[in-house]
């Protein structure tokens, strides 16, 4: 572009421009200190609208009071001072949104923080919006394929529902919300990551890693760090699915990650006592329950009439010494439809994932596995419930009788099965074929410490040597009589060259 | 007993002296700030008549405005102002503070209670900035 033209363009730019002077609410701050300020004046402001202060620092009014607004600051609080002028916007607040946001590390106001430049949205959402109603709902149908086989047998997660992930520090709960990303590659499926008050450090390590699954093409990244202010964290989830909404909207599936709403509760609560709400149980303030509850109910089904499309949200909880009744647990246990309950204990076992089969439920979820996984996962359920039973009693005799001993070496081969390491995921047709061999009674013969090698060499040789019945289970979810045949011998032949 | 409010003993204060002779509004100060003394807070008489003035203002319909502009108003611009004012905040009087403001670079900045007018070329050159910035 020449000098000129520059000029001119820029002098037509200007020549648009109109500097209308519009009456505006303002107020003053009164006091300010921990990320949230007092400001008098301000009338007819509404709840949960922007102000900005004088630096071009955004806030947002939390308490309207009959003189005074509370507002949360957020972003760097430390040059805002007492006297300063605030204006009041008029608009709630939004966040870009947009196909521009894949790919990409957001903050919690939808600003880059990727250093990969401005992004490009296609348009603005309110942060806070009310979840889709009644009418425009549908049943939880369709499956979404964890890659992981304790979940995708027995814990099934359908589309549009929301499955809770609980358990201790380093129980592998963030891994199973990994995986479950990493194996969304063509199941046509747009993941938002929440990090919640999480380490940066953490986060870096995941973004490569899911850079390096070739993840980041269908994953946006939503984080308030720890370092950032608790009006970050409170903003960040409510970022995070208006992100999804807007992808909703366009008839899309969606899968979307809270990681982690304890620290979110946390968050919420700091910002409440410094607004001087009364404390509540465990110090939370009353609306805690709301909080959580208005967030999960925008994860939902629609029917084709609305649109279509769904939010799946997978909410993460950190629970301390494995208690599961406290406050934020019990509350989010009740909102969500089921729990993946991940225990210490089997963590230590070698029991990975840690997966605690007798607490997890998932309660839509059954509705939603393909019809040959319902068929082969039926019967390991109760084979694994009455392992578990005998397995304590066992340890003290071993004079057993000839069913109990089938049972127990079912359950060591079922739970010897269940194991998988991180970043692995498994397709479901080959979980299937693996699933098949083992209810059926085909691996009770192979010894407990070789279950993992017969299983890796079976997918492997029905991969080549079964690829219809594969291609059946795919396409139409279910095998057929003929296939079925095919499957057996090949699980027969397998085994006969097994092991020589 | 109920909390000691100062608003409250302004409203007081105001309906009692309303239409009264001169002594007998003296002798009700004098009770309200005895009041005041008994509740321990005579450092909050700034505040009083604060509530008192705010009082007196929407009982006789007058409005103050605060405006600031980067050299003295003419008389001209005065009264232009003022009816705007009156017209705007359907207002009898207008009770106006003039400031001068040489960071305004031009134009006017208005302020009626919480209610800001900005006509100021700072404001207007900033908000230029931003249209040309996106």
């Amino acid at each position: 572009m020449s000098k000129s033209n520059l000029v001119e363009n820029l002098k037509q730019a200007i020549g648009e421009f109109k500097a209308e002077t519009k009456a505006e609410k303002v107020g003053v701050v009164q006091e300010v200190f921990d990320g949230v300020a007092k400001v008098s004046g301000l009338s007819n402001i509404k709840a949960s609208e922007m102000v900005s202060f004088a630096h071009g620092e955004v806030g947002v009014a939390l308490n309207l009071e009959a003189d005074s607004v509370g507002v949360i600051i957020l972003g760097d609080f430390s040059k805002i001072k007492e006297g300063d002028e605030v204006r009041a916007t008029g608009k709630i607040l939004e966040v870009p949104v947009g196909k521009g946001t894949i790919g990409r590390v957001v903050n919690a106001l939808g600003q880059a923080i990727d250093g990969k430049g401005a992004i490009k949205a296609d348009a603005t959402y309110p942060v806070e919006r009310v979840a889709s109603g009644v009418i425009t709902r549908q049943g939880v149908d369709q499956p979404v394929q964890t890659g992981i086989k304790a979940i995708d047998a027995l814990i099934p997660i359908g589309r549009g529902q929301r499955e809770l992930i609980i358990g201790d520090r380093q129980t592998g709960k963030t891994a199973i919300a990994i995986d479950t990303i990493l194996n969304q590659k063509g199941q046509n499926l747009i993941c938002v990551y929440v990090s919640i008050g999480q380490k940066d450090s953490k986060l870096r390590k995941l973004e490569t890693r899911l850079r390096e699954g070739g993840a980041m093409d269908y994953t946006v990244v939503v984080s308030a760090g720890a370092s950032e202010s608790a009006a970050l964290s409170y903003i960040a989830p409510y970022a995070g699915v208006a992100i999804a909404e807007y992808f909703m909207d366009q008839g899309q599936d969606v899968l979307i990650i809270y990681d982690d709403l304890s620290k979110h509760a946390v968050a919420y609560r700091e910002i409440s006592l410094l607004l001087r709400r009364p404390p509540g149980r465990e110090a939370y303030p009353g609306d805690v329950f709301y909080l959580h509850s208005r967030l999960l109910e925008r994860a939902c089904r629609r029917n084709k009439e609305a649109g279509g499309g769904s939010i799946t949200a997978l909410p993460i909880i950190e629970t301390q010494a494995g208690d599961i009744s406290a406050y934020i647990p019990t509350n989010v246990i009740s909102i969500t439809d089921g729990q993946i309950f991940l225990e210490t204990d089997l963590f230590y076992k070698g029991i990975r994932p840690a997966v605690n089969v007798g607490f997890s439920v998932s309660r839509v979820g059954s509705a939603a596995q393909i019809k040959a996984m319902k068929k082969v996962s039926g019967t390991l359920k109760l084979d694994l419930a009455q392992f578990r039973e005998l397995e304590a009693f066992s340890q003290f005799g071993s004079d057993l009788d000839e069913s109990t001993k089938k049972t127990l070496d079912r359950g060591r081969r079922a739970v010897e099965m269940l194991k998988q390491p991180q970043y692995s995921p498994v397709i479901v047709e080959n979980q299937v074929v693996a699933l098949y061999a083992l209810t059926r009674g085909y691996m009770d013969d192979v010894p407990v410490e070789k279950i993992k090698e017969f299983e890796a060499g079976l997918i492997d040789y029905a991969s080549a040597n079964a690829k219809a019945f594969m291609k059946e289970v795919k396409e139409k979810a279910m095998w057929s009589e003929g296939e079925e045949a095919n499957i057996k011998k090949a699980i027969s032949d397998f085994k006969a060259v097994f092991g020589k | 007993m109920a909390k000691f409010d100062i608003n409250n003993l302004a409203e007081a204060l105001y309906e009692a002296t309303e239409g009264k002779s001169h002594e007998e509004q003296q002798k009700l100060i004098r009770a309200a700030l005895v009041m005041l003394k008994k509740n321990g807070v005579v450092s909050r008489a700034d505040e009083l008549l604060e509530h008192f003035e705010k009082i007196h203002d929407k009982n006789h319909n007058t409005v103050r405005a605060e405006i600031s502009s980067k050299t003295k108003l003419t008389e001209k611009e005065h009264h232009e102002i003022q009816t705007f004012i009156k017209h705007k905040h359907k207002a009898e009087h207008v009770i106006m503070e003039e400031t001068e403001d040489k960071e305004l670079l031009g134009g006017v900045k208005i302020k009626v209670g919480d209610t800001l007018y900005d006509g100021s070329l700072k404001s207007k050159l900033k908000k230029l900035e931003d249209y040309l910035v996106k």
